[in-house]
């Protein structure tokens, strides 16, 4: 039961996410890049969503493997047949595969060695610390043995008599766990460690190939390296927190914002897609809830500034559209579930008032911040410098078709960030204390898309030293009409 | 390509130095789940479920390893619920910065889990100082107790 539980959890969320996207993204031919791409993006869907759905399952049976099973095989039967008759009848365009230029796939192919090299330092942590760290075991992997009862006792993961338990906090990745632990039928530590290298490899998937598409190879080669050769990064990985799923989804949103503005035709669907990353953030952390209000919010402010409220307002409403089922899960859980939340728990207005108005906090906050970006950079990698020699040597060249989507996506991150100060200076725990304790995560979740927002804006080396456009071919998928 | 080896190159020198700083730093942390988890095995199997369970140890919470036994604990019961009954001052003063929301009295549950890190403890002497019943000794530590009503 082990290995077959292991094949048909992974390899059914998997495939359950690569349908969703063919059914709202149909392409006919497409690039190894975009491929990738899709590959990528399809990993993290496919667990986000069988997460938000076996949670959902609990809430009105028990979840027993034959339950659970049978809800795994129709939703894949349903998108599976919704992405195949969608495709028959789709006369959109076929973009026909460029050849991919042969430094193209050396690039690739030296990230890939990169991986496989990294992995084994990362596979010798894990075989030390199976576990991970400190919250991955107390919170996250203890929820995930909740969340693999069959019966009501999953409740307790959001149990306010937990020690230590933060009741809370979202389930994404308890349920992606505890799911793999009841299909497999039994609790081992290689669940929580697949989850960890599985986001991470994921998002650096992404990151190469969305920002390959956007401006070149060499862009997307040196934004995958610059992401690998982050010390804070690589420690989340392997500690098996939840900021990296949430990176994931953090950069997903923003690379579908992209695309979408680089494809009018199927901006509604990429749209829409983008919304489902941002729930699915939300669902992964409380930090997620944050950035799908500023990413709803940031992009309607600015898409209302720079097309008008009209234009805006549809856009939105796509974003909307996707994101609101797993919205309504999240929705479910806070108000039901897990009411409480240790931040706005007993705050009044004027506690509030007091703390942001104290100037020494601000100073506080900055000042963790200053020393957060330098340690950011140890030893031979130095992510920050990286990015500033990177900036300096090609220069900052903007495309046209990207200068709408750098504004939105530089707006959503501003206020992301501006949202994680406020809630530092709002805290009702001691700063000190919160700071030391998360600022260095939160700055993770945001890394993967700083990077690819900083590599779209700087130049691509192959086009700054010869105009050798041939490699971009982002038209990957063109409008579907039925 | 040559930026993205150098990159690379960098990053992958600086990944073996990280890695090897955390896993110098975290590999207790296994050794006490996995022992936990066998330790307790076999009260786990007997534990009715969806009943908050009392929580005692023969540490005080002034003691660096009470908060980190009683995750431990925790962790390896789940999904039964231990809940802390001790003053919640106490580990406050003790440094705890995330306390459950709800503490308990000892008496408010019904069964109570017992850790003894220390083999020299009688486990009678701690059901005489939280006026408990003794159900049974697991051995290894792990005691299971009832309220005395």
């Amino acid at each position: 039961m082990t290995a077959l539980g292991w094949i048909w959890s992974v390899g059914s969320a998997l495939l359950l996410g690569y349908f969703i996207l063919a059914w709202i993204l149909p392409t006919r031919n497409v690039t190894w890049l975009q491929m990738g791409f899709r590959l990528s993006a399809a990993a993290g869907l496919g667990f986000g969503v069988s997460s938000v759905t076996y949670f959902a399952l609990g809430l009105f049976t028990n979840r027993t493997i034959l339950a659970v099973l049978a809800m795994d095989a129709a939703l894949l039967a349903g998108t599976t047949t919704a992405a195949v008759a969608w495709r028959r009848r789709y006369r959109g365009p076929a973009p026909t595969p460029r050849a991919a230029r042969p430094e193209g796939r050396m690039i690739a192919l030296l990230l890939l060695a990169g991986v496989v090299c990294g992995g084994i330092p990362l596979a010798r942590y894990w075989y030390a610390n199976p576990y991970g760290g400190h919250d991955a075991i107390m919170i996250w992997n203890l929820k995930a043995r909740f969340l693999a009862q069959t019966d009501p006792s999953w409740r307790g993961a959001s149990s306010p008599w937990l020690v230590h338990g933060h009741p809370d906090y979202p389930l994404l990745l308890p349920a992606s766990i505890g799911r793999c632990w009841l299909y497999s039928g039994e609790q081992t530590p290689v669940a929580p460690v697949f989850f960890a290298g599985g986001f991470a490899f994921s998002a650096l998937g992404l990151l190469f190939f969305g920002v390959s598409m956007l401006r070149g190879v060499a862009s997307g080669g040196m934004a995958a390296a610059v992401l690998l050769g982050t010390p804070e990064f690589l420690e989340q990985i392997a500690i098996q927190y939840a900021d990296i799923p949430m990176a994931f989804f953090v950069l997903a949103a923003l690379m579908f914002v992209f695309l979408a503005e680089r494809e009018p035709g199927a901006r509604g669907r990429l749209l829409a897609v983008a919304g489902i990353n941002a729930a699915l953030a939300a669902w992964t952390k409380n930090e997620g809830l944050l950035f799908l209000l500023v990413a709803g919010l940031g992009y309607f402010a600015a898409s209302a500034f720079l097309d008008g409220p009209k234009n805006a307002l549809r856009r939105v409403v796509a974003f909307l559209a996707g994101a609101l089922p797993v919205v309504l899960v999240v929705v479910y859980f806070k108000i039901v579930i897990a009411p409480s939340n240790d931040l706005f728990e007993h705050q009044s207005v004027w506690t509030i008032l007091d703390r942001g108005t104290n100037p020494s906090r601000y100073v506080q906050i900055v000042a963790a911040l200053g020393n957060l970006l330098c340690s950011f950079s140890t030893g031979f990698a130095c992510p920050l410098l990286a990015l500033a020699v990177a900036a300096v040597c090609f220069g900052i060249r903007v495309e046209p078709e990207d200068r709408k989507a750098v504004q939105i996506s530089s707006a959503i991150m501003g206020a992301l960030v501006m949202g994680y100060f406020l809630i530092y200076l709002i805290t009702p725990k001691p700063l000190g204390w919160h700071l030391m304790t998360s600022l260095n995560r939160v700055c993770v979740q945001a890394w993967p898309a700083i990077v690819a927002l900083s590599f779209i804006v700087i130049g691509n080396p192959v086009q700054t030293f010869a105009d050798r456009g041939q490699l971009l071919n982002t038209s990957w998928i063109a409008s579907a009409q039925p | 390509m040559m930026a993205v080896a150098l990159s690379l190159i960098a990053a992958l020198v600086n990944f073996s130095r990280e890695q090897a700083k955390i896993t110098a730093d975290s590999r207790p942390n296994s050794e006490v789940i996995d022992s936990y988890r066998d330790r307790f095995r076999g009260l786990r199997a007997i534990l009715p479920k969806q009943q908050l369970m009392g929580y005692v140890s023969d540490l005080e919470a002034s003691d660096p390893r009470y908060f980190s036994t009683l995750l431990a604990a925790q962790y390896a019961l789940a999904p039964h619920i231990l809940a802390e009954t001790l003053n919640r001052e106490a580990l406050r003063t003790a440094g705890y910065m995330l306390l459950p929301e709800r503490l308990v009295e000892t008496s408010d549950c019904s069964w109570v889990v017992g850790n003894l890190t220390n083999s020299l403890t009688d486990s009678g002497e701690l059901a005489r100082r939280y006026r408990l019943r003794l159900v049974r000794d697991f051995g290894k530590g792990v005691v299971l107790y009832r309220t005395a009503r």
